[in-house]
């Protein structure tokens, strides 16, 4: 096998294993995302999803904003959780299950438009985190809320939908 | 939620609550959204005992800012408002232009001139200025000065 042919096929096989790779299972620097999110995706550098994702990940947060100035675009994209189509839940939230967790950040966006639904949590959760926009964001038939800002401040929420999220056992809100 | 954020221009609708505030939360500002069917007009007729309110307010009155809300249940908040009242928006809108504050403060005065200004330069440039009958240098607040508005007949 002369070089160029095994320098080819190792670059069919590299694609091939990119191609493979919409189904994150790691963090990332930053990310075209789409496909299914099986481990939570920690994204450090401006990103966005370029199609529908759907997250299997149990009892932890689907993507993780995890440094500060970084933006997520939704681009009319939806991020799907495991919940009930209908419901969320079934009556109980499962902790930690949340579709998008700011956790101890500045300044960071996510901006819509696009959907975050049927998270057995929260589905944009902002916490501890200062000076971070959520804006043109829909969420849905999330088990908890839909935006939760806990702890931080100076965070800005403006012009998202939040339809059906909550459950009858706790005090959540569409906000 | 905790402290000094800013929930704007949001629609909320058929959630277990709309917005929902803890206990200790202050200086929040929650205007012009739109908060009705909170929670859905089926749950609250087949389960009574659900808990559920447009705004739920937690937090101690007067230590977070409400303005401009198109709400019907409240607890702690000013709900019904059907509809943002009068002028709500360019008082928030001026305010924050020239005050870069909410909610409007009788201590932020501006002159004719200056609210002009950020009337016709940044919200409306086709907005007739207020002429106050002097060389536009009288102090006044965005309230007083949508008022003088008014009572000039623009």
């Amino acid at each position: 096998m002369n070089c160029y042919v095994l320098k080819a096929r190792i670059f069919l096989f590299c694609l091939a294993v990119v191609g493979a790779s919409s189904v994150w299972n790691e963090n990332a620097d930053a990310a075209n995302i789409s496909g299914t999110i099986a481990s939570t995706l920690t994204i450090t550098e401006d990103s966005a999803l370029v199609g529908d994702v759907t997250c299997t990940v149990s009892g932890a947060p689907c993507i993780v904003i995890g440094a500060p100035h970084v933006t997520l675009k939704l681009n009319a994209f939806t991020i799907n959780g495991q919940g009930d189509p209908q419901t969320g839940c079934g009556g109980a939230a499962t902790g930690n299950e949340i579709g998008i967790l700011v956790n101890a950040q500045v300044a960071a966006t996510i901006q819509g438009p696009g959907l975050v639904q049927r998270f057995r949590n929260t589905g944009v959760l902002l916490l501890n985190s200062t000076g971070v926009t959520v804006t043109g964001v829909t969420t849905a038939t999330n088990c908890a809320s839909g935006i939760l800002v806990g702890g931080g401040g100076d965070n800005q929420l403006i012009r998202n939908v939040s339809v059906r999220n909550g459950n009858g056992a706790s005090a959540c809100g569409g906000i | 939620m905790d402290a000094n954020n800013i929930i704007e221009d949001n629609t909320i609708v058929g959630n277990a609550n709309g917005i929902f505030m803890t206990s200790g939360v202050h200086g929040n500002i929650v205007r012009n959204n739109l908060i009705v069917g909170n929670p859905p007009v089926q749950v609250s007729v087949d389960h009574t005992s659900s808990s559920g309110f447009d705004i739920k307010n937690a937090a101690t009155a007067g230590t977070n800012t409400f303005g401009g809300n198109v709400c019907l249940t409240g607890v702690n908040a000013p709900c019904p408002a059907l509809a943002p009242p009068n002028n709500t928006l360019l008082i928030d809108e001026l305010q924050s232009l020239g005050c870069g504050s909410y909610p409007p403060t009788a201590s932020c005065k501006l002159t004719v001139n200056q609210w002009n200004y950020y009337l016709t330069m940044d919200i409306n440039p086709n907005a007739p200025v207020l002429d106050f009958g002097s060389d536009g240098s009288q102090l006044m607040t965005v309230q007083e000065y949508v008022q003088a508005r008014q009572d000039a007949g623009i």
